[in-house]
């Protein structure tokens, strides 16, 4: 699924246009919680992950001074992944609620990096923290609550809707000649740029929100979504390759699944 | 386990085995409010145990139990608004209780006396001092003396306290205790009533040496087993008179009517091995015995003759009144056709056939008709007739007979409105379940069967008068005639003004055609477009945005609160109960507020001692909500009446609630197999461990709010979800209740 670099310049407009219908929406007589229709609160959707989705390769490794062969492969890894939100959460009728949220999360991650060497062989290497990943989210979802529940309280199935954009730093030192040691012998090798990549994800939610007192809320859910990558700003080869994968791995990471956890006030 | 121990509780007091009936415009309470219909019940168990303890250290744990599931069961009925206090039945009963302890002064203060208002012929005790007298078993007396036997049987159980002792003998058989170790179900079951029997002939004796020392005739206690051994049948024994039904010139098929009925049999010695009281024989024996040995003579009348006589009256009359209000027409007709032979000059007899046609009408047009007049060939003796007569009465034809009974009742009794909301809801149901207009009725005279034999033997014998083709319509129009329902069509000669009943049931077809439209489905192809996209936006809407139904004021009636939890031994949480209910209150009030919805809730909980008038209007909504249940959705049903009235212009509305919340907590089931395939889907894991760690909760919220001046079911709720109840989600769900009542 491709799109124009100027929707992206039209799809902001139509979430605003669309958050402000619901908001000036008038259904009265529509109870909400003890009245109150509108919900501000936090929330963080996160996951533990083995690192088991790292991108399989074999130079895992180097050799040190002496020759001998230093594996660094991190299969093991245990990731904690989350994603501080921010939602305003609106109870459009006794049955729905629609929440807007703005997700920004900057974490240091592993990038694959896909490089070439004197016979064409495709190597790969995977140092520490040498991409910090900084990316903002903006989203809607609809929530749906079950059966005999009013809305905002009960079991819900919730379809969202959320736009990302991530700006990758790259540590430059870690690609320096100092270095050297880290990356492998191969040739052709390209410091990545930093960029800027985009992408939607398409989200399902299957939840509960409950009550903590009169004056506070607690929601929790399980989450599933799929990004769908939207593009890309900079165009050189290199780092198209370099941004697409990065970007599709790092948001399937972050967003695939997730088990929410998140207080809201009413208002 | 505690059910089972509370059922015997029940079952090891009552005098009586079985149910009987009668009928009375209604029973009240007066004077204070006795502290037992108004106290706590934590409050009521927390002091029987701390008296309970200090006297006495044997078996605590079983004692504390019994105190707790005794004041909870005796409280239920209590505060169900069934219990009468300083009324005619009870204060007479009072009267006959000073009698007894004037000669027995060994028997001690503080014992109260409470009339039930129940069909069922028993009479019971409690630990706390309370004896119960259902108006049924008054209903059946014959004399002040039979009563007085009775009272003396049940306070001999109270003062040797046989309630407790039943209850921790039935609590040590039942948990396999002591002698009880090795012994199988049925033997178990064997003990528990054996024990009982043996408390109960300790009540008979020591009952009636109590009695002997009293002035009343001894030899009346002989009736007394004899009001035992018939209990099951009604309170006088008459051959059915159709002619209460036949007011008009008219008259009902004799095939609807028993020419022989079922013998009336019963085994006074039948085997009592399982049963809680000894069978009457031996009863009768030994008490006869005793009698005889005592070679004493008395009255069977010391209070006053008149008095019970009066008292029985009224007892019989609020039989017939609570048969009305649980459904139960045959037996009700048969109590009305008693009364009415007995107290002609009385309308509420016939009143009361009135509604009982009428109910019977409403259940047979929707096919119910079996729930309400239950199977005649059970019966015995008379009041088979009835059961007959309702069984086999077509439901066009009860139909048009209750309404001609009905407008013959507004020709006697114009200014009843209930009796015209009748009218037009049997009108409404004549057209709409059976095609029955205002032209098929007959008004003319209607013609005797004999008539129509003559008629008959006329066309025979002057053949010459008459054409072949008069004579082969003349055998149609008697076919016709004698066809099932026919008949009921033709019984309406002198049955009013015939404009207004034409009149009545031009008002029918209008409901009726409303009823057809809102029954009808979104998708009935009979409905026309414009109305199906109407019905479907309405049905939107109410999802949505919920109703609107600008009520400014509604009285909540009763709210209960129950917490069961099947993951626990004591099933049903009590004691957290009581303590949420009254939580749940306040909170109630506190949303109603929130919502500016004048709310006001009836409780014995909130009663003060003087709030009689509220005692008795709670009693009377919780008898009009029973009523109207039976009848379900049937929109026609309506029940107003003088007091339904006038409680509508005290409170200040017409809109009466009754809302109850239930939290039950359950297993969850196959818990391993569920983790270990979260483990193995790898994403599952957060979903499994909370599957695990958690037990599935549901909250239940009913919740139904009446105009009880038409009996229209405004709102009706009955919420499930599968949270647990915190206040959070109780006051969200109330919240949007009163939200759509006040909005």
């Amino acid at each position: 699924m491709k799109f124009s670099y100027y929707s992206k310049k039209i799809l902001f407009p139509i979430l605003l246009v669309s958050l402000l219908a619901v908001s000036i929406h008038t259904y009265g007589q529509v109870s909400g919680y003890l009245g109150k229709r509108i919900l501000v609160g936090f929330e963080v959707p996160c996951i533990v992950k083995l690192n088991l989705m790292s991108p399989i390769d074999y130079t895992y490794g180097y050799y040190n001074e002496n020759h001998n062969f230093v594996n660094t492969n991190e299969y093991a890894k245990v990731n904690f992944l989350y994603r501080p939100t921010f939602k305003v959460e609106y109870v459009f009728t006794r049955k729905s609620t629609v929440q807007m949220f703005v997700r920004i999360f900057n974490p240091k991650v592993d990038i694959p990096i896909f490089t070439r060497d004197s016979n064409s062989q495709t190597l790969s290497y995977t140092p520490k923290s040498r991409v910090k990943m900084n990316t903002i989210n903006i989203g809607v979802k609809y929530k749906l609550y079950f059966g005999d529940a009013v809305s905002p309280i009960g079991f819900y199935n919730s379809f969202g809707l959320e736009y990302s954009r991530m700006k990758f730093d790259v540590d430059t030192n870690t690609f320096s000649t100092d270095n050297y040691q880290y990356w492998n012998q191969g040739s052709n090798y390209a410091i990545p740029e930093p960029t800027t990549t985009s992408n939607f994800i398409a989200s399902y939610c299957f939840g509960k929100q409950s009550t903590l007192g009169d004056h506070l809320l607690m929601n929790i859910g399980f989450e599933l979504a799929i990004p769908i990558r939207l593009k890309k700003s900079e165009e050189t080869v290199a780092e198209e390759d370099w941004a697409k994968t990065a970007g599709s791995i790092q948001t399937w990471k972050h967003s695939f699944v997730n088990v929410t956890l998140g207080f809201s006030l009413p208002l | 386990m505690s059910k089972l121990l509370f059922s015997f509780l029940l079952v090891s007091i009552s005098f009586f085995a079985f149910s009987q009936d009668h009928s009375y415009e209604g029973i009240k309470s007066k004077g204070t409010i006795p502290e037992d219909f108004t106290k706590f019940t934590l409050d009521k168990i927390k002091e029987a145990q701390e008296q309970a303890l200090y006297a006495t250290k044997s078996n605590r744990k079983a004692r504390s139990e019994f105190y707790e599931i005794s004041n909870f069961g005796v409280d239920q009925l209590l505060q169900s608004g069934r219990v009468c206090f300083n009324d005619t039945i009870s204060n007479y009963v009072n009267q006959v209780f000073e009698e007894i302890r004037f000669a027995n002064k060994s028997i001690p203060l503080g014992i109260r006396i409470y009339t039930v208002k129940s069909p069922v012929v028993n009479a019971f005790t409690t630990d706390q001092g309370i004896i119960f007298i259902n108006t049924g078993l008054i209903a059946q007396l014959e004399n002040e003396a039979q009563l007085a036997f009775i009272l003396c049987h049940e306070i001999v159980h109270y003062m040797e306290n046989h309630v407790m002792e039943g209850f921790i003998a039935s609590s040590e058989i039942s948990k396999s205790k002591n002698d009880y170790k090795r012994t199988s179900n049925i033997d178990k079951e064997l003990a528990t009533t054996r024990y009982s029997r043996k408390l109960e002939t300790e009540a008979d004796k020591k009952g009636l040496k109590m009695f002997l020392k009293t002035t009343y005739d001894p030899f009346a206690i002989d009736g007394v087993f004899d009001v035992l051994l018939y209990s099951y049948l009604p309170f006088d024994e008459l051959p059915f008179d159709s002619s209460i039904l036949e007011i008009g010139n008219y008259q009902i098929p004799d095939g609807y009517f028993l020419t022989e009925f079922k013998d009336i049999h019963v085994d006074e010695n039948e085997d009592d091995s399982r049963h809680t009281h000894p069978n009457i024989g031996t009863r009768r024996r030994m008490a006869n015995k005793l009698v005889n040995e005592a070679k004493v003579s008395g009255s069977k009348f010391l209070v006053s003759e008149k008095d019970f006589y009066a008292v029985r009256a009224a007892a019989r009359y609020e039989v017939l009144r609570l048969q009305m209000i649980n459904t139960q027409y045959s037996e009700a007709l048969y109590s009305a056709f008693i009364l009415q032979k007995e107290y002609p000059n009385n309308p509420l007899p016939k009143i009361a056939i009135g509604e009982i046609l009428y109910g019977t009408a409403l259940f047979s047009n929707t096919r119910d008709k079996r729930t309400v007049v239950g199977y005649y060939k059970k019966q015995q003796g008379y009041i088979q007739s009835t059961f007959y007569l309702l069984n086999k009465l077509q439901p066009e034809s009860i139909t048009l007979l209750a309404l001609r009974y009905n407008l013959y009742l507004h020709q006697l009794y114009p200014e009843n409105n209930g009796i015209e909301n009748r009218i037009t809801s049997l009108c409404k149901d004549l057209d709409y379940h059976h095609g029955v207009s205002f032209d098929d009725l007959v008004f003319s005279i209607p013609v005797k069967e004999e008539e129509i034999v003559s008629q008959s033997t006329d066309l025979i014998e002057t053949p010459k008068t008459k054409s072949k083709y008069d004579r082969i319509n003349a055998r149609k129009k008697k076919k016709e005639k004698v066809s099932k329902t026919q008949w009921a069509k033709e019984i309406f000669y002198q049955s009013g003004d015939e404009d207004e009943i034409e009149e009545y049931f031009e008002k029918g077809k209008k409901l009726s055609e409303i009823k057809k439209y809102q029954l009808a489905k979104t998708d009935d192809p009979d409905l026309n477009s414009e109305a199906r996209q109407q019905k479907a936006k309405y049905e939107k809407l109410k999802r949505n945005k919920g109703r609107a139904l600008g009520i400014e004021k509604v009285v909540l009636v009763d709210p209960y609160y129950n917490i069961y939890n099947y993951t626990k031994e004591e099933v049903h949480q009590q004691v957290k109960s009581e303590k949420e209910e009254i939580q749940a209150m306040d909170n109630l009030e506190k949303i109603a507020q929130k919502t500016h919805l004048n709310l006001n809730i009836l409780t014995p909980y909130k009663f003060a001692g003087s709030d009689i008038s509220k005692y008795n209007d709670f009693s009377l909504l919780n008898e009009w909500v029973n009523e109207r249940y039976s009848f379900g959705n049937r929109s026609n049903y309506t029940s107003s009446t003088e007091e339904i009235q006038d409680l509508v212009d005290r409170y200040g509305t017409k809109y009466f609630a009754w809302t109850g919340i239930v939290n039950t907590t359950l297993p969850r089931e196959s818990k391993l197999l569920v983790a270990l395939y979260s483990i193995y889907s790898i994403v599952g894991i957060p979903l499994g461990i909370y599957y695990a760690t958690t037990k599935e909760k549901h909250t239940k919220i009913y919740f139904a709010l009446f105009n009880i001046e038409t009996g229209q079911l405004v709102m009706y709720e009955n919420r499930d979800v599968s949270m647990s109840d915190s206040d959070g989600l109780l006051n969200s769900q109330y919240y949007d209740i009163f939200n759509q009542i006040r909005n």
